[in-house]
């Protein structure tokens, strides 16, 4: 299956970015948190290349609660935050630490629980924690705080160490949590990987990127590598899963018209389309083997020869190779050629963690992804009018509020509430599908909550509060379909060097395999044919209960329609489209 | 006791007896970190009338929190007060003993001004007190 979309001319700019340092001329504004002076000290006296906030005109923010009120109403006046660990301050200024039942603990700590509700309220917010990293992990089991690349830990107590580590933050902080439409979240790892990225882009070196199914490695292929890389041509995409083993050859390479049984045309190979552009080969451990000594030939000489022609073409393309499993396991048993793997530069592989490593960032996530959903076209006129009847402007953005301790939305905005149950299921789901079925999840509570809202005006009942509730109801039922798949699985490697065991892999791109379902079998369905008036209608008829099954089957997820009807999940729009021609209606179909 | 310990708050009535392993811990960071952190973070060209007004801050001023100004001494004393005199005669606490004896021994020069201070020697016995008490409290565990 081979995709080409044109260069990319400009950035898809939906959103004003977060809270973007403002790194220009002017000293990179620091916050204090600390019930003593000794760091507020340190910054005002040894470190001149950095401003001290002083709030009331006091040198530190001295306890938690103070803090957060405090940055709540000023935090665009913030760069970084230096924060201390252990506050000593009486009992009511301490946050609660729900581990911790010692108070002494609670104080030692403190640092941890303001560091905590900071992340959640402002997770763009860079914070140097004043402590030793064993410190840390005595409170911060699982290693997420520590983990979020906006949190630094000062390991060391000299001047230097404290400059290095605010500058390091700085700059991070400068790069934002997203860009454009990719959201990088806050996970160290991430930011490992754009800075990785950055580099890979330059020159036409191969590149490989290996991460489970839905993490994105087209979407940073495309939106990232190739655009980066400043290359004039296009980004062409060939899905090797989609493509049967005979005619790989001809899909890479290209054919003449009769050079074999089935070529009834000549026919472009990817190389020559992406030809000055960016060669996406998603599944690449699917090239048969007998194929990949002619693609390292075409690597390593950068010419093509179609398929029965007999000169070849000098191809520039920058090949990324993607699979959703450890490419060198392939190599290990015999199915990817070593030579070729070596070609591809292993060295430099981008690993793409799973979103359940990363679950620090899914507020983050769902706040972006709810209100990028709103604007949807299909959903922005129902939001629109909910948020009419709800006394705000058709403009109002949509926030969401996860769970009950969650930072209420600004008053110009409609808010989809996700109750605590909701919040807690969604919390602990495993996203076998990672981000894509995150963002599948989170459009259909926009969607559905958007059109019972709707509903609800039509039948005439007023409804004025700008809180749209999610029916807790449906997260579980969006969640169903992959829970089965939520038993712990092997993460591919961090580390080239220490390939983890192969995890469980679909075998078709994008696709979440379905338990107990045939994978052969997942297409295909029983329809009755009903004699119609023409045969036009009687198409219509069958292809409206194939159209049916396939939503029940794969529980109401377009994308995953997509990925089956279209070979590209990203298409859901389509299918979307072609439900409304054959007026099949989304809310209707949900309760049948 | 001096006065500065007077003016910190009583232990919290619903505590319990501290583990030394906790009190410890306390001591590690109230004494051990910001005993040693003004010099510490001293840029390497400080003058000297700023090395010894850091020395002044470690020793007398050495925790400046909501709930009172406690120094060095203040804080060594509230430790053994509140349980780490118990500790007498476990390995370490001697040395324990003997490292803060020498960075407290700094007050009077800190104090009564006259020549400069020898920021190496500074740094060294305040870096003692802190390395003092992550020994013993390995020992503990």
């Amino acid at each position: 299956m081979v995709s080409m979309h044109a260069p990319m001319t400009g950035a898809v700019a939906e959103l004003p970015p977060l809270q973007v340092p403002r790194m220009s001329k002017r000293k990179p504004n620091i916050l204090v948190v600390d019930d003593g002076l000794t760091y507020a000290r340190v910054v005002a006296d040894h470190l001149p290349e950095l401003r001290l906030v002083t709030p009331d005109g006091q040198p530190c923010l001295r306890d938690g609660p103070s803090a957060l009120a405090w940055l709540d109403r000023h935090v665009d006046e913030v760069d970084l935050v230096l924060l201390d660990m252990h506050f000593d301050v009486p009992d009511e200024k301490l946050l609660p630490l729900p581990n911790e039942p010692s108070l002494r603990r609670q104080k030692r700590f403190q640092g941890v629980a303001i560091l905590r509700e900071i992340r959640h309220r402002h997770p763009a917010l860079p914070v140097v924690l004043l402590t030793a990293e064993q410190d840390l992990s005595l409170v911060d089991v699982d290693g997420q705080l520590a983990a979020q690349s906006m949190t630094y830990v000062l390991d060391g107590e000299d001047l230097d160490t404290l400059r290095i580590r605010i500058n390091a933050a700085l700059q991070e902080a400068s790069q934002g949590l997203e860009e454009d439409d990719l959201l990088w979240g806050g996970h160290r790892a991430m930011a490992a990987i754009r800075r990785r990225l950055e580099v890979l882009s330059r020159g036409s070196m191969p590149v490989i990127i290996e991460g489970e199914t839905g993490t994105g490695k087209s979407f940073l292929a495309e939106r990232y590598l190739h655009r980066k890389s400043g290359r004039k041509g296009a980004f062409v995409t060939l899905d090797l899963s989609a493509v049967p083993t005979e005619l790989v050859a001809s899909h890479l390479f290209g054919a003449l018209r009769g050079s074999f049984t089935g070529a009834v045309a000549d026919r472009k190979g990817v190389f020559e389309l992406a030809h000055h552009g960016t060669l996406f080969i998603d599944e690449i451990q699917n090239v048969p083997i007998e194929v990949q000594k002619q693609l390292l030939v075409v690597l390593q000489e950068r010419k093509v020869r179609p398929i029965g022609a007999a000169r070849e073409i000098d191809v520039d393309v920058k090949v990324v190779a993607a699979s959703n499993q450890p490419l060198a396991l392939a190599v290990a048993e015999g199915r990817f050629r070593q030579d070729l793997y070596m070609r591809l530069g292993p060295a430099t592989r981008v690993v793409i963690p799973p979103l359940r490593e990363r679950l620090g960032d899914l507020p983050f996530f769902a706040r972006r992804i709810v209100t990028r959903a709103a604007e949807d076209p299909e959903n922005a006129p129902l939001k629109a009018e909910v948020a009419r009847a709800a006394g705000l402007t058709s403009e109002a953005p949509m926030h969401v509020l996860l769970g009950r301790s969650d930072t209420p939305p600004p008053s110009h905005a409609l808010a989809l509430v996700l109750p605590e149950p909701a919040w807690k299921v969604l919390s602990a789901h495993r996203w076998p599908g990672n981000m894509r079925e995150l963002h599948s999840v989170m459009h259909h509570l926009v969607a559905f909550t958007l059109v019972a809202a709707a509903d609800a005006l039509r039948s005439g009942m007023p409804l004025k509060n700008p809180r749209l509730q999610v029916d807790v109801g449906l997260v579980g039922e969006l969640l169903s379909a992959s829970q089965a798949l939520n038993a712990p699985r092997a993460a591919a490697p961090a580390s080239p060097a220490a390939p983890a065991p192969a995890p469980v892999h679909s075998q078709v791109r994008g696709v979440t395999p379905l338990p107990a379902v045939d994978t052969d079998a997942r297409d295909t369905f029983l329809v009755k044919v009903r004699p119609l008036g023409s045969l036009n209608a009687v198409a219509v008829d069958v292809e409206r209960q194939y159209f049916f099954a396939l939503y029940k089957r794969f529980g109401g997820d377009f994308a995953r329609m997509a990925e089956v009807l279209l070979g590209d999940p990203a298409k859901e729009r389509a299918i979307r489209l072609r439900f409304n021609q054959m007026g099949l209606k989304v809310r209707e179909l949900r309760g049948r | 006791m001096n006065e500065e310990l007077l003016t910190m708050n009583p232990p919290h009535p619903s505590s319990a007896p501290p583990d030394p392993r906790e009190l410890l811990a306390d001591l590690a960071h109230d004494l051990g970190k910001y005993l040693r952190m003004p010099v510490a973070f001293l840029p390497a060209a400080a003058s000297d009338d700023e090395v010894r007004d850091a020395a002044r801050r470690a020793l007398l001023e050495t925790r400046v929190t909501p709930t009172g100004t406690r120094g060095a001494r203040a804080l060594w004393e509230a430790f053994l007060a509140e349980g780490g005199d118990a500790l007498r005669g476990r390995e370490g606490f001697d040395e324990l003993e003997r490292a803060v004896a020498r960075a407290l021994a700094w007050e009077t020069r800190v104090r009564d001004g006259g020549s400069a201070l020898e920021r190496p020697a500074l740094v060294a016995d305040f870096s003692a007190v802190s390395a003092a008490i992550r020994a013993l409290s390995q020992r503990l565990d």
